[in-house]
């Protein structure tokens, strides 16, 4: 029975917390804007004890598609281990610099822009050699309605912010956000330590919290059936049902505190005209793509 | 007094004397020994329609009916019908066995964890002591049932309240009946053969006597005790 539960606990953790992260991804009309799609040949054995990787890429585009002429703004793979009940957010500056569809290299929010955010997620699996099973594409302009409806959500802000260019005024500590503050807090780039790596952290910041809502709110099991209506409304899941609802029972069982948020970690320069990152990922990738634990 | 209001006065007495007789005889008459049936009754119906249509309501209607018809079979079974998990009935070999036949109201995921969570689902272990059991309250508080863009409902969670007093076939203790209680919580997924338990949350109570098991919730809302 305990394999069988870890089955569906490892499914229900990935719906579940995927929920939560779309959560932190939006919508207002229903998706093609936002949606979660299984990745075309993948395959994913929560059975067996497989960890699971989920691409979540976030588009600042104003209206239309997420990938119409709306760069990756947010990138984050986020890392399971079903067995271990832990994992990991890994999170990637928007300028990074990485090996491009038709060749050479390209900041990847300039990919998503270009070739779409299908073709941002190949570059990811292939730069990280982390066995991405599904990808959600995310709306900034569809989070606001999204996060409104599941009522807000708690959020530990790291240090204060009084950013105009995002909106975001929060003094440090934990602050109840609505819809509209959670988007100002993950636009947020001009007051934060590190500029964009900062901002792509706080991003992971916000997942946990919606995550921890997720799991304090979904133990009511009417609650949680709730919290799929809303999914539902905003959500494209083309992915089984089924798996969307084994995963929220897994999210259950993660604690957030046992998920790592890790920004890779790199350094900023020049390819020809264009502010980059160079990314510097150590040992990082081989680390989350072995089981999913930093 | 003369004869005739003598005879009156007996006839009357008479009349008291058997009214009072067959009063104090219906008081003390025993229960009917019947079968009980369930009859769980439904509180709250939430309908969970991302489109928020009209017809939802109406449409949650019908399922909470549906899961209605769908707890009364299991109840019929887990907890009505003592004697079929009783020693000599499992030894008769002429039925189905209770928690093969309990097995069939489940997924097949969860079908597999019902014998090692049995003592929580059902009264497994009282077949041999039980006569038989009288339910007292069979309430459905909240039902919450999930509708899709195409009408169709994939899932339903019903919480349940029941209640019974267990008759012992042995009262020389002068233990009259044993209290049972029976909180669970069911997620339920629609098929082409109907409803199942997809997962559940349960807890049984015989006086002193716990059970509770989960299937498919975390494992800090998970105890055991018997």
């Amino acid at each position: 029975m305990r394999s069988r539960t870890n089955t569906l606990a490892s499914i229900a953790l990935a719906t579940g917390f995927l929920a939560a992260v779309l959560g932190a991804s939006a919508l207002s009309a229903k998706p093609a804007d936002t949606a979660l799609h299984r990745v075309e040949g993948a395959e994913w054995k929560p059975e067996a004890g497989e960890t699971l990787f989920v691409a979540v890429l976030g588009s600042d585009a104003r209206t239309g598609a997420a990938d119409a002429k709306g760069g990756c703004d947010a990138i984050h793979i986020i890392a399971i281990n079903p067995v271990s009940k832990a994992g990991t957010i890994l999170n990637f500056p928007r300028d990074s610099y990485l090996p491009s569809p038709g060749g050479g290299s390209r900041k990847i929010t300039d990919t998503c822009r270009t070739a779409g955010f299908e073709a941002a997620v190949d570059i990811l699996r292939n730069e990280t050699r982390i066995d991405i099973q599904y990808y959600a594409r995310t709306q900034f302009s569809h989070f606001q309605s999204l996060i409104d409806e599941l009522g807000g959500v708690d959020v530990d802000v790291p240090y204060s912010m009084n950013d105009s260019f995002s909106g975001a005024h929060f003094p440090k500590g934990s602050v109840h956000m609505a819809g509209g503050q959670a988007l100002s807090f993950s636009r947020n780039r001009h007051d934060t330590p590190k500029g964009d790596f900062s901002r792509t952290e706080n991003q992971g910041i916000l997942m946990l919290a919606t995550l921890r809502k997720f799991r304090t709110e979904a133990a009511d099991w009417h609650r949680m059936l709730a919290y799929i209506r809303v999914a539902r409304r905003h959500v494209n899941l083309t992915v089984p049902l089924n798996d969307v609802v084994k995963m929220g029972f897994l999210a259950l069982e993660i604690d957030p505190a046992s998920i790592q948020n890790v920004t890779v970690p790199g350094s900023t320069g020049q390819a020809g005209d264009a502010s980059v990152v160079f990314l510097e990922p150590g040992d990082i990738y081989r680390r989350v793509a072995d089981d999913g634990i930093y | 007094m003369s004869l005739k209001k003598l005879a009156i006065a007996l006839v009357i007495l008479a009349l008291v004397a058997t009214g009072a007789y067959l009063a104090v005889t219906v008081l003390q008459k025993k229960p009917e020994v019947g079968l009980s049936t369930a009859s769980l009754s439904a509180g709250e119906v939430l309908a969970l329609d991302p489109l928020d249509r009209p017809d939802a309501g109406q449409r949650a209607g019908e399922a909470s009916k549906q899961t209605i018809r769908f707890l009364n079979r299991y109840y019929l079974l887990a907890m009505l019908r003592p004697e079929r998990w009783s020693s000599a009935n499992a030894a008769s070999g002429k039925a189905t066995p209770p928690a093969k036949a309990l097995e069939a109201l489940f997924t097949t995921d969860a079908a597999a964890a019902v014998e090692a969570n049995v003592k929580s689902l059902a009264l497994a272990d009282l077949g041999d002591t039980l006569d038989r059991v009288v339910p007292t309250q069979q309430f459905v508080p909240r039902i919450s049932v999930q509708i899709e863009d195409d009408g169709s409902v994939p899932f339903i969670v019903a919480t349940v309240e029941f209640r019974a007093n267990g008759i012992p076939k042995d009262d020389s203790d002068g233990k009259r009946y044993i209290s049972i209680v029976h909180e669970a919580t069911y997620w339920l997924q629609a098929g082409v053969e109907g409803l199942r338990i997809f997962a559940y949350q349960a807890r049984l109570t015989a006086d002193e006597l716990t059970a509770s098991n989960a299937f498919g919730v975390p494992q800090r809302f998970r105890e055991r005790s018997w």
